[in-house]
């Protein structure tokens, strides 16, 4: 045993100076071009909004507890409800896998020294973060009240709250999405280590990829259109407010545009990681390879073709809304090949239940039952019944939160020790992962149940149906849980930063280009420029089962699932 | 897995480190500079939608509120546009060959152009403020057109040529830095003639945007 | 291997003169537009919008093409260059909602022995007659 440490010791000695170590005054971590160094940037900022975010869902949870509301004014609650809104999607869910995860791994998974533009990179940070201070300001001078979605005339003509600052928030946050985009999709075309073809690519990268394209092609028309309606808030040029002589339902048109494909910019990434993640813990090529990287490619492409599934009720043409449902059914067979190839993945593997295991489980889990509900919406007969109730919120959680999240966190669990270099308790990871998955499910599965018995969305006073307060009460405690199972990671990663077990290069055993290099990465990235010859998920499952057996026998600590203890 | 040894390099020169050689870093920019321009359309697409949207619904009063906009001023800006764009086209000509005394000539005709340019707006935009077409508290308008529809005509005028006119004030600043590097003959622009062939990339589809700006909104015919 | 090594070094530089015609037939097609928006055709300002716009694609054509170098660029600049007509989708499919909104449903849509639980004031047989529904109702 104590021999085995001091080889890892000495390895941990000897190894490159790491990102982490070129330079320790703060200007060297903010004027930095390092992709490395603005991934963690974008982490510690992008928590920092999922706090703001989450307690603003504790708050509407709070407040639900009761029919007659029990602490917030009709007014408080709306504005508590946009800031859940507009913080989690726009500040927190677009960046939080391609920005912190996506900036981090892309270079080093494609063999490259950096993103194709530095600057850019952390350009794109320092107008996500002018745009979250907006959103904070505009939370601090009185907040905002009209949703997430900003619909007209209500955002335009009548709130008095500061929907201006909000929107100034909002455009700046999708500026940084589209640099993000910009260059992720020059890098990975131009900048893949030699060898590394289009399908040798982990599909994570593949995922990314899809993803940029819906940076770049959605992100600008949104930006334009609620920076029209901040014109129209000053000027009165009547555009979208019917009182002007504009058109609301324009509005949601240019704002679904974006809007639905952004849920793909949030899920698509969270599909990238969850391919890495079962292949690494069942030891086996992702089954389908080519079906999973074009399934995203899909994804991608349809989602640009199925907003007006927003807008049923919107008044927009009937004949429009039978193509949008039909166009919308087709979304299910892309992810539904990812599913079940990843169902494939594991059949047959070595399956090892780590903690970023359990996410992606939970993920698969979770993502079907989001997925399977969005059926029921997509159909435009149930979605008049179902339409702004909380059958839609807890779909969209399911898929937002159940997905995207459980997403983020496995990959911030598996790819942990690559960036900060340290261990995390395995244990506690697992309990965390855990509670999350009952929690999640204890918050979100009543919100089906009252939402199909007419419990509208955005309201908090219920009083008269009293027999709907059962089910706030169930989402109330799950979330309690949840909020729990979110905080243990906030707690044991950062204690792991100082007392957590030095980790080697490659904890898991896992294939792909970023486990060949130390662990945290030189910021070069590679010593020796890499060059790929074989497939991405080259695992050979009997060899690594021997593998695995003889570091059992010779007791090495990398054997035990409990790698941080 | 085989490995190589990574190339040198030198931080000097135009060549950045996470670059293997030019040649790649030159089609990365292309690349880089392209998807900015995809997304750049999108951004004015949104617009030139709500603009046919609202056209498509009320065609009549759209003409009516044209006729306060002045074809052969606007008229004069896209020539100057067009020559402007060609300059551009052959100041990246003259980069490619490495000759910097023309490149620096082309580059004060886009200038010249581009200030040209914003003169003919400033004029344009006060007279509108003169007649009160400003959309706003001070918007009076007295034409054929009914006078809601009018406000929108005007409010999308000023959002589209306004923001074009943003992006010729930006692109006046990228090229008055941009000479400035050829007048100091700076090696990042004399050695690699992509950072003047990303700028002059920028400059065209400013121009492209007013190809259809100038018919849309001031050639607008009778229905 | 990434495609970046695949081209050759050399690029080929196109003579001034190609860009001076292409300066001239842009200046050409502008006066035209002017031209073609003074004028009335038959068949009213459907087919002036018509031709407007298809001489306006035609410069940002030459534009594209030989002013910002797509004709000479790799097959991806090609690709991405076209990623702009998406815009076109945005464009079609909302067109589509604006033109299909006040089509009405028609007599055959609605089964002859329904009951007239939805009020469809503009179910009729001829323009001006009154619906069936409702001319029952009066007795």
């Amino acid at each position: 045993m104590s021999a085995a440490s001091d080889t890892i010791q000495d390895a941990q000695t000897k190894r490159p100076k790491s990102y982490l170590d070129n330079g320790h005054t703060v200007a060297s971590w903010l004027l930095t071009g390092d992709h490395k160094r603005i991934a963690m940037l974008y982490l510690i900022s992008v928590s920092i909004f999922f706090l703001v975010g989450g307690i603003a869902a504790g708050m509407i949870r709070a407040e639900l507890v009761m029919p007659r509301g029990v602490f917030l004014e009709n007014d408080s609650y709306n504005k508590v409800f946009t800031i859940h809104g507009v913080v989690m999607i726009f500040f927190f869910l677009i960046p939080a896998i391609p920005a912190v995860l996506g900036n981090f791994l892309i270079p080093l998974m494609i063999g490259a020294r950096d993103l194709a533009f530095p600057r850019l990179n952390l350009l794109s940070w320092y107008v996500y973060m002018l745009g979250g201070t907006f959103g904070i300001l505009a939370m601090l001078f009185g907040g905002v009240d009209t949703g997430w979605t900003f619909y007209t005339p209500y955002s335009s003509l009548y709130s008095n709250s500061q929907v201006g600052l909000t929107i100034t928030g909002g455009f700046m946050a999708g500026l940084s999405s589209i640099f993000t985009g910009i260059n992720f999709i020059a890098t990975i075309h131009k900048m893949r280590a030699p060898g590394m073809t289009w399908f040798r690519l982990p599909l994570y990268v593949w995922s990314h990829y899809a993803t940029s394209i819906i940076m770049i092609l959605g992100t600008p028309v949104i930006a334009i259109t609620i920076a029209l309606v901040a014109v129209e808030r000053v000027f009165r040029i009547g555009i979208f407010s019917p009182e002007l002589g504009g058109d609301p339902v324009l509005f949601q048109h240019l704002f679904w545009f974006y809007s639905h494909p952004a849920v793909y910019i949030m899920i698509l990434p969270a599909m990238g990681v969850i391919s890495e993640l079962i292949a690494a813990f069942s030891r086996r090529a992702v089954f389908g390879y080519h079906f999973v990287a074009f399934s995203s490619l899909a994804i991608a492409g349809l989602g640009f073709l199925v907003w007006g599934h927003h807008m049923f009720v919107s008044g927009q043409s009937m004949y429009q809304g039978v193509v949008f449902s039909l166009l919308s059914f087709l979304v299910a067979i892309p992810s539904a090949i990812k599913v079940f190839n990843w169902t494939a993945t594991i059949y047959k593997g070595s399956v090892r239940l780590q903690t970023p295991m359990i996410y992606a489980l939970g993920f698969m889990g979770l993502f079907v039952i989001g997925g399977l509900t969005g059926l029921y919406l997509s159909s435009m007969g149930t979605d008049i019944h179902l339409h702004d109730t909380y059958f839609v919120v807890a779909h969209f959680h399911y898929v937002m939160v159940g997905g995207t999240i459980m997403g983020y966190l496995g990959g911030i669990h598996y790819w942990w020790p690559k960036m900060t270099g340290r261990m995390y308790p395995d244990r506690w990871g697992k309990l965390s992962a855990t509670l999350v998955f009952i929690g999640f499910n204890l918050t979100f599965m009543p919100q089906f149940v009252v939402g199909y018995m007419g419990m509208p969305r955005r309201y908090h006073l219920y009083y008269l149906q009293p027999e709907f307060q059962i089910y706030h009460i169930m989402s109330t405690l799950g979330s309690s849980v949840l909020g729990l199972g979110y905080l243990m990671p906030v707690i044991y990663l950062v204690w792991s930063l100082k007392y957590g077990k030095v980790a080697p290069a490659n904890p898991w055993g896992a294939k792909g280009l970023e486990w060949e290099t130390s662990s945290p990465p030189p910021t070069e990235n590679f010593l020796e420029k890499p060059i790929v010859t074989r497939p991405a998920y080259d695992y050979d499952a009997e060899a690594d089962e021997a593998e695995f057996e003889k570091l059992v026998a010779e007791g090495d600590p990398r054997a035990y699932a409990e790698v941080g203890d | 897995m085989a490995a190589i040894t990574a190339p040198a390099h030198d931080h000097h020169g135009p060549l950045h480190h996470q670059f293997d050689d030019l040649e790649q870093q030159n089609e990365t920019y292309i690349l880089g500079m392209w998807a900015f321009l995809v997304q750049e359309i999108m951004f004015f697409g949104a617009l030139f939608v709500s603009y046919a949207i609202m056209r498509y619904k009320h065609p009549m009063d759209w003409w009516a509120a044209h006729t306060e906009l002045d074809w052969k001023l606007a008229g004069v800006n896209t020539f100057n546009l067009l020559v402007s764009s060609f300059f551009v086209a052959m100041a990246v000509r003259n980069a490619q060959l490495k000759q910097p005394g023309k490149v620096v000539g082309w580059l004060f005709g886009v200038i010249l152009c581009s200030l040209i340019f914003l003169v003919i707006k400033y004029f344009e935009y006060s007279l509108k403020w003169q007649h009160h077409l400003v959309p706003g508290p001070s918007f009076y308008y007295t034409g054929e057109a009914n006078a809601g529809v009018a406000q929108t005509f005007f409010g999308l005028y000023f959002a589209m040529t306004g923001l074009h006119g943003i992006h010729v004030l930006v692109g006046l600043i990228i090229f008055v830095v941009l000479t400035g590097l050829w007048i100091a003959r700076k090696p990042i622009v004399t050695e690699d003639y992509i950072p003047t062939e990303m700028c002059g990339l920028y400059w065209h589809f400013v121009d492209l945007v007013w190809i259809f700006l100038y018919p849309l909104f001031y050639l607008i015919p009778k229905p | 291997m990434s495609e970046h090594t695949e081209h050759t070094h050399g690029h080929h530089v196109d003579s001034p003169k190609l860009y001076y015609g292409t300066f001239a037939l842009l200046t050409v097609l502008m006066l035209l537009t002017i031209g073609a928006s003074q004028v009335h055709f038959p068949g009213g300002s459907l087919v002036n919008n018509l031709i407007a716009m298809t001489i306006a694609v035609l410069k940002a054509a030459l534009v594209v093409a030989i002013f910002m170098g797509v004709r000479k660029g790799s097959g991806l600049i090609k690709l991405y260059a076209l990623g702009g007509f998406v815009w076109f989708l945005l464009f079609f499919i909302m067109f589509c909602d604006y033109m299909t909104r006040s089509w009405e449903p028609v007599r055959g849509w609605v089964p002859k022995d329904a009951p007239v639980a939805v009020d469809y004031p503009y179910v009729t047989d001829t323009p001006g007659e009154r619906p069936a529904h409702e001319a029952k109702a009066e007795h």
